[in-house]
């Protein structure tokens, strides 16, 4: 069996001295892993790197093999922010997520351009990236069957001044809905209901923590699997 | 029933070396016959050899550094630089920057670098001992040398913030056009780095 699609290398494990197993989001086939070879040289080392768009030739005997990937570069996206260190941590944390959290084998053109999209913005220079990689977060969440309904108050319905979210729910509360429930609410950022409104520190740290806890709930804490180094990393560099 | 054409004890010997990086079972045969016929010359100063260096070969305690002491001698140099820390990866990098003769100051070997995928975070690198380091002796500068990787400059960028109370200036190796490189070969990533570490002629 053999195919070819683009795709965006997740990571990469040595599997013995000469080849590493490459895990890599494609276009058309998914989450896909392989086998590559020839690690030693330094033009495939480079290509390898989290987040590098590729052309990915993939072939095993059958699908269910591991197969063996061979590789062209399309874009390097990582190397333009190496001295980046928060769009850096940023692009790691979205790599691991992607990785932990899609099944294998599963195309989703949605969560693929999304992807893709949201390396785009890390490596253009723009300085609202985190904006845009928070909302990626959400988008992941919903992609993965676990979407936040921040369209209206799940108390009075109302559409305005959404300003919590309920914790065992997942539906925005308003000011009134909330009550004297309001210190169980996780808090909802302005800038996740008007994408124009540009965000403070203090609403990166709290949109974050948005996207964490709903992580931690429903995927990360059910699976017992442990949230990525990274992403906490990202969000300390923040808090600090 | 497969025949047997060998004893326990060159099996063993075969298994052990086709543990070694650039040999399996097939190669660690034949370098086993090698040994075997050349007994005297080879296999026996060859066994003292591993066993004294088992021995007597040791991690130094300051920098991470192997050696036959701890200090490592190059820790104890007193004609070495003490005032510049060059920080790196493991000790093949070590080796690599003291073949070429062209820094004279200390090193650090963290032992690897944070990586997500290998379960490598902090606390499995010597980055506490490093900020002890920074503090305690006359360290004025910190040589972050590092792979231009993701995960080694994840790693790069997380020592510099640990040594930011630390009062010592972080710098880092360059990044660019390798010598001999040609321009036409070189990806975007790398003609990026070198044209904002340009230099004026």
């Amino acid at each position: 069996m053999r195919w070819t699609s683009e795709g965006l290398v997740l990571n990469f494990k040595s599997h013995n001295e000469k080849s590493y197993i490459l895990e890599v989001l494609t276009r058309d086939y998914g989450k896909h892993k392989g086998l590559i070879r020839g690690v030693h040289s330094k033009n495939i080392r480079s290509i390898i790197e989290p987040g590098n768009e590729i052309n990915a030739n993939w072939s095993g005997r059958l699908e269910t093999h591991l197969g063996s990937f061979s590789i062209e570069s399309i874009k390097p996206w990582s190397s333009l922010i190496l001295n980046q260190k928060e769009r850096l941590c940023a692009l790691t944390a979205a790599c691991s997520l992607v990785s932990i959290t899609l099944a294998e084998k599963q195309p989703n053109d949605a969560v693929y351009l999304g992807f893709k999209s949201l390396i785009e913005v890390l490596t253009s220079g723009k300085d609202d990236w985190i904006k845009s990689y928070i909302i990626w977060e959400l988008n992941l969440l919903r992609e993965i069957g676990y979407g936040l309904d921040l369209s209206k108050c799940a108390v009075t319905n109302q559409k305005d001044n959404l300003v919590y979210v309920s914790p065992s729910t997942g539906s925005a509360v308003t000011e009134t809905g909330a009550g004297e429930y309001k210190n169980k609410l996780i808090k909802l950022p302005t800038f996740l209901i008007n994408n124009n409104i540009d965000p403070s520190k203090n609403d990166i740290i709290d949109g974050l923590n948005l996207s964490e806890f709903f992580f931690k709930k429903w995927f990360f804490q059910p699976n017992n699997l442990n949230f990525p180094e990274s992403r906490n990393r990202l969000k300390g560099m923040y808090i600090i | 029933m497969r025949r047997k054409y060998s004893n326990e004890e060159i099996d063993k010997l075969i298994l052990l070396i086709s543990k070694l990086p650039g040999y399996g079972p097939k190669s660690a045969s034949r370098a086993v016959l090698h040994l075997l016929k050349r007994k005297d010359q080879l296999m026996v100063p060859l066994s003292e050899s591993l066993l004294s260096a088992s021995k007597n070969i040791l991690t130094c305690e300051n920098c991470g550094n192997i050696d036959l002491v701890s200090p490592c001698t190059l820790c104890s140099e007193s004609q070495r630089d003490q005032s510049q820390l060059c920080v790196v990866e493991d000790v093949a990098d070590l080796w690599a920057l003291e073949k070429s003769e062209i820094y004279s100051g200390t090193y650090h070997v963290l032992g690897g670098t944070l990586s997500a995928i290998n379960g490598i975070g902090p606390d499995d690198l010597k980055i506490r001992k490093l900020v002890e380091r920074a503090k305690a002796e006359n360290v004025t500068e910190v040589i972050l040398a590092l792979s231009p990787t993701v995960d080694g400059q994840t790693t790069s960028h997380y020592v510099a913030d640990c040594l930011k109370e630390s009062d010592v200036i972080v710098s880092r190796l360059g990044q660019g056009l390798p010598i001999g490189g040609e321009l036409d070969y070189m990806d975007e990533g790398t003609l990026a780095a070198a044209l904002s570490s340009r230099q004026k002629v």
